[in-house]
């Protein structure tokens, strides 16, 4: 009886070894959480890239936004043994040490979009979020240059990128002696719903208010009818600088309900980091970006500015949702 | 010996009377809520457009809260209602525009979903006889999980106007969500004031064994209250997503949370057996008119959080006090 | 004798109350005390007093003749006081050592728990109170009596000089009363002064030496045991001589009400069969723990039965929950009133017409109105004495929260009625209303089970009495020929034969 149960064991682990034996390559994509749209693209885009290359690709993640959730995604994925890892971390710290058991694992592990820049990862692909502020910054300072009140909507509190963004936006202000003056930051929780609320309710409590900056694009999910006291805020001249570029966002600019959206390229995070990882994996050279004093192995994936300009040429190339 | 009911005499009879009424201190405490904004905020608080944006942004908690309290009210706990809230939203949505259902079948279809999810957890707490909190966390999985499922995650958008009047309309220049409020909180008030089943409810959180013997079919009524729980979850998840136009996977994540301290400020009590629907409804106000209060007074959203705790805790502990010293006047038994 | 204690003129007022109007209390050293009054009398609150949970409005303490302040409960216990309540303030997952010195844990080095002293001198406490239970047992583990036993051992671990005992039997076996008094024999001995409070009258002649009576808060007097009388007593609780103690009226007996065949429902009802005809009380006599309340449980399909027959005025019942107990016209007057019988957080009004909501409706919804009517109804004919039918049902006194429970069978139109143990924990007055309002409800034709572990109230209530053991009817004697000692002897004897089958 035994015996037999030995057997049994032993057949399992070799079917179980079938996969690595076929030698296909497997590379695993971490957004931040399932739950999150914004990482939609990256994965038609991860997929698509992987259909080219005769990759397997494996969408995998938490259902929320977790670090230590998002932990235990990445060790069944040590355990299933993965040829490479792209992921999208929840918490610099809280990731590192996994990330760097999985490469001393023989895995591949690249970063995109929210990067844990102290582990052992192959290279960082992503958006600039400092520099998205600055630019943010400068569009406000050109649209209202006489100065002027201007409001902040941010997500989550204390998430890296947003913070970023809102000092980029804030410092370059101050560096050019802007006379905007920055009002305190407002918050959605990430919601869509409370997004709404809290820009209607702030706009019509501030009849003086020159501008809007949101470091995402949470009101914008919404239908148009829904932000009534944003578009009466436009009608009487109000800036409104929105960061990403989202299908659903782009109704609001011919509406003229927002002068600038400044998009991260999630596409490009996908491809790029699935490319890389597979050059890495097959052991060919690959394009790992710059080192600098602040960051090492940084591949800037770039941003895009849409304004009424380009709308149509942009929206025309974007996949609806 | 307990003869002890003529504390007050001398106030006139109608204010005795409301100041028995066990929602009075909630009242107060939302009223002064309201003066304290109108002296920092001046006309930007009670300007018209400004305080129907607060009752419309609160009537959607409010809406929860009141299926919730129905639930708290048998001593249960309904933990599923933000993550039925996101899935009766996307069902009616992806029935509009995916499936070509029309409107009005399509909304009854989100609620129908939404009663579904309720009946399932009733039906886990009476027949499996799993403790409410963790019947409920099992289906706020399976309802979020579906939700992601059956879009993908993409919101659903371009809904029709007709549905959109749901969440964003306005009847005699009242906005509709508010009017849904007032009539599920008429319509619940009434089933748990002049009701068998209101009554049984409860009986049920007062001493379920108690309630047995005496004929009240316990099983039942809460597959029944669960159900509401689930209904109201759906009516405001729907409404939502019209008001948004948009059906989200995402939408009302964590919204438990204040439905459940909507119920617990509006005075219920978490044990059963106490508790109205106009307290929920209180309660779900105070949080609303706290938070329109720090937007207005430009209190940095790093610290909002802070300052929605404490109020919310000198709220609740000044109408403990009050409650306490009431019941202490009138029972001096023994 | 030295006085030990001394309260005089004592007097305590809450909002609308007047709960003490000048007591007097004084305590020899090495007596047992008994206190004793209806419910509502004061004793809670005196001793509430005496133990500084209560602050007086008035009045004198003395102890050793000497006047004290008692502010708090923690000076009460410094001068050597201690009380045991009805409810035992246990911690049910701590042992039986942990729990005797719970506050005032034994410590090494400062801040360790020093466990080994713990549980030696928990042993020498455990040991001067004579019960044998290893000190490391959970509390939860031990019997009622037992976990009485340790709050006395924690007492003498405390010093304590007087024990207040607040209804010490009511939960207790014949043989564990025994025991109680055997111990507070020995405590007299010690010298420890023991205030007594019980409504059983026969164990008040038992045990103690002298009795103070309180009446709606005013003190009545104190006599020595010696020369008191039951009639005696009762009378001065009740301010009226009660005359014919158990009110059996006459009333003819009609046809078969209820009848059980082979009922099975667990280890404790093994194949019961009976019958109740209208207008007929039939007792139900045993032992605590010999199955009667899980037989009436399952009758009333509270709990689930295995097989067995239950019909109603000839008519089967089908189905089996309490709701379809109530619609074939049974009600339960359950065992603990406050945890089956009624929602003490519900009004008297809410109470009464809880299992008889349907009647209350008018065009489908429950009118307030008639509610009351019912209510009010019910009040005036069982007398409740309560403020109004608005009172929460936590307030009344144990004799009238009985009565709700009856008078919610009876607008349900009950016709029969399971009174289970009614007047348990129950004053000597209010009792002898449940008794007449028993024989009232029998007169109108309704037939009437009662469950009861008193003898004497079977005796004289029931026209026929059940002897039920260890699950099963042992006997059955009609009024006419049964006596105490021929219940007991059915008893004893089943047990001897019982216990054969155990080893």
């Amino acid at each position: 009886m035994r015996k037999l149960i030995c057997l049994a064991l032993a057949a399992l682990l070799m079917l179980s070894l079938v996969p690595a034996l076929a030698e296909e390559i497997t590379i695993a994509v971490v957004p931040k959480s399932l739950d999150n749209a914004i990482f939609l693209d990256a994965k038609t885009a991860a997929e698509e890239v992987g259909k080219e290359l005769g990759v397997k690709i494996q969408w995998e993640g938490s259902t929320t936004s977790d670090a230590a959730q998002q932990v235990n995604v990445i060790e069944s994925l040590i355990e299933r043994q993965v040829n490479g890892i792209l992921i999208s971390c929840n918490d610099a710290d809280a990731l590192k040490d996994v990330i760097d058991r999985a490469v001393d694992a023989g895995i591949f592990v690249g970063i995109f979009d929210s990067d844990s820049p102290d582990s052992k990862r192959a290279f960082y692909c992503g958006t600039d979020n400092y520099a998205i502020g600055k630019l943010s910054a400068e569009y406000m300072m050109e649209f209202l240059p006489q100065g002027g009140k201007v409001a902040i909507l941010t997500g989550v509190l204390g998430a890296p990128n947003l913070e970023m963004r809102i000092t980029g936006f804030k410092e370059t202000l101050a560096a050019a002696n802007s006379p905007i003056e920055v009002l305190p930051v407002q918050t959605g929780q990430d919601d869509v719903q409370k997004s709404v609320e809290v820009v209607n309710q702030y706009t019509a409590a501030n009849p003086d208010l020159a501008g809007w900056f949101f470091d995402g694009g949470w009101p914008y999910f919404a239908d148009p009818d829904a932000l009534t006291e944003l578009a009466a805020f436009v009608e009487k001249g109000g800036k409104i600088v929105s960061i990403d570029t989202f299908h659903p966002m782009g109704q609001f600019i011919p509406l003229g309900m927002v002068d600038v959206l400044i998009g991260q390229d999630y596409f490009a995070m996908g491809r790029i980091g699935v490319e890389t990882l597979y050059k890495l994996i097959k052991g060919e050279e690959a394009d790992l970006g710059v080192t600098n004093d602040k960051v090492k192995n940084y591949i800037d994936t770039g941003y895009e500015v849409v304004t009424i300009k380009n709308y149509e040429e942009v929206w025309a190339n974007k996949k609806p949702w | 010996m307990s003869k002890s009911n003529n504390f007050g005499a001398g106030v006139p009879g109608l204010f005795r009377k409301l100041r028995q009424a066990s929602t009075f201190n909630i009242f107060m405490i939302l009223l002064g809520m309201c003066l304290i904004m109108t002296f920092a905020a001046g006309n930007k608080f009670l300007s018209v457009s400004n305080i129907t944006s607060v009752v419309r942004q609160f009537s959607f908690y409010a809406i929860m809260s009141i299926g919730m309290v129905l639930v708290i009210l048998t001593g249960g706990i309904d933990l599923s209602v933000g993550s039925v809230f996101a899935f009766s939203g996307v069902i009616s949505c992806m029935a509009i525009m995916r499936w070509g259902v029309p409107v009005i079948p399509s909304v009854l279809l989100g609620i129908l979903a939404g009663a579904v999810f309720g009946l399932l957890n009733g039906l886990c707490i009476t027949k499996l006889q799993l403790p409410p909190f963790i019947a409920t966390l099992g289906t706020m999985s399976i309802a979020r999980g579906l939700s992601y499922g059956i879009t993908g995650g993409y919101p659903i958008g371009g809904l029709p106007d007709s549905f959109k009047f749901i969440g964003l309309g306005s009847i005699l220049d009242i906005p509709t969500p508010i009017i849904w409020m007032i009539l599920l909180a008429l319509l619940f008030s009434v089933f748990l004031r002049f009701t068998v089943r209101g009554r049984w409810v409860y009986a049920i959180g007062g001493n379920e064994e108690a309630a047995r013997i005496s004929g009240v079919k316990v099983n039942q009524t809460k597959c029944l209250v669960y159900m509401f729980s689930g209904m109201m979850a759906a009516v405001a998840g729907i409404a939502t997503a019209a008001r948004l136009g948009v059906g989200q996977s995402t939408a009302g994540s964590g919204y438990e949370m204040d439905a459940i301290a909507g119920v617990i400020i509006g005075g219920a009590s978490v044990s059963g057996g106490y508790g109205n629907i106009i307290g929920p409804i209180m309660g779900a106000a105070i949080m609303g008119v706290l938070r329109n209060g720090l937007v207005l007074l430009d209190v940095s959203a790093y610290w909002q959080q802070a300052v929605i705790g404490v109020v919310i805790i000198i709220a609740v502990s000044f109408d403990k006090l009050q409650h306490d010293r009431k019941s202490a006047s009138i029972s001096v038994s023994k | 004798m030295q006085e030990l204690l001394q309260m005089h003129n004592i007097r305590k007022s809450f909002p609308g109350v007047q709960a003490l109007r000048g007591v007097n209390l004084s305590i020899r050293a090495g007596e047992v005390h008994a206190l004793i009054g209806e419910n509502g009398a004061g004793k809670s609150t005196l001793m509430k007093i005496l133990s500084g949970v209560y602050a007086m409005d008035e009045g004198e303490v003395f102890w050793e003749g000497k006047k004290v302040d008692i502010p708090s409960t923690s000076a009460a216990t410094e001068l050597g006081i201690s009380i045991i309540y009805q409810e035992l303030n246990q911690l049910p997952n701590m042992s039986v050592a942990e729990n005797i010195f719970l506050g005032r844990e034994k410590r090494a080095r400062k801040i360790f728990l020093n466990s080994r002293e713990t549980l030696s001198e928990a042993r020498v406490f455990l040991d001067n109170v004579g019960l044998d239970v290893d000190a490391r047992t959970l509390c939860k583990d031990l019997s009622i009596a037992q976990r009485q036993m340790v709050e006395i051992a924690k007492a003498l671990s405390v010093n304590a000089r007087l024990i207040v005992m607040d209804e010490p039997t009511s939960s207790l076996t014949d043989r564990e009363i025994t025991l109680l008094f055997g111990l507070i024999n020995r405590l007299r001995e010690h010298g420890v002064a023991v205030v007594f409070i019980s409504h059983k009258l026969e164990e008040i002649f038992q045990i103690s030496d002298r009795i103070t009576v309180l009446r709606d808060g005013e003190y009545i007097g104190t006599i020595d045991t010696a020369d008191s009388s039951e009639d005696l007593l009762i009378q001065m609780m009740v301010g009226r001589s009660l005359t014919g103690f158990y009110p059996k009226r006459a009333v003819p007996i009609g046809e078969v009400a209820l009848e059980v065949e082979h009922l099975n429902a667990g280890r404790s009802v093994r194949d019961i069969s009976f019958f109740v005809r209208s207008g007929e009380i039939l007792g139900f006599a045993g032992l605590v723990g010999a199955g009667r309340s899980e037989t009436m449980r399952a009758i009333f399909g509270v709990d689930p039965m295995e097989s067995g027959r239950i019909s109603v005025n000839g008519k089967m019942l089908s189905h089996h929950s309490p709701s379809d107990a109530i619609a074939c016209g049974i009600g339960l007057v359950p065992e603990d009133r406050k945890l089956q019988g009624l929602i003490l957080k519900m009004t008297v009004r809410e109470n009464t017409t809880l299992a008889s909501m349907e009647e209350t409706r008018e065009n489908g919804f429950v009118s307030r109105r008639r509610e009351e009517q019912i209510a009010r109804e019910y009040v005036k004919k069982l007398d409740i004495r309560t403020a109004g039918t608005e009172q929460k049902a936590a307030n009344l006194s144990g004799g009238n929260q009985q009565k709700v429970v009856i008078a919610k069978w009876l607008a349900t139109g009950s016709r029969v009625l399971i009174l289970d143990s009614p007047t348990r924990g129950i004053d000597v007055g209010a009792k002898k209303e449940i008794h007449e309002l028993m024989g009232e409800l029998a007169s109108r034709g309704v037939a009437i089970i009662m469950v009861s572990s008193e003898l004497p109230e079977i005796l004289g209530m029931c026209d026929r009495i059940i002897v039920m053991h260890e699950g099963s009817i042992r006997g059955e004697m009609p009024r006419s020929e049964a006596t105490q000692e021929k219940i007991m002897e059915i008893i004893l004897t089943s047990k001897k034969q019982a216990i054969p089958q155990v080893e």
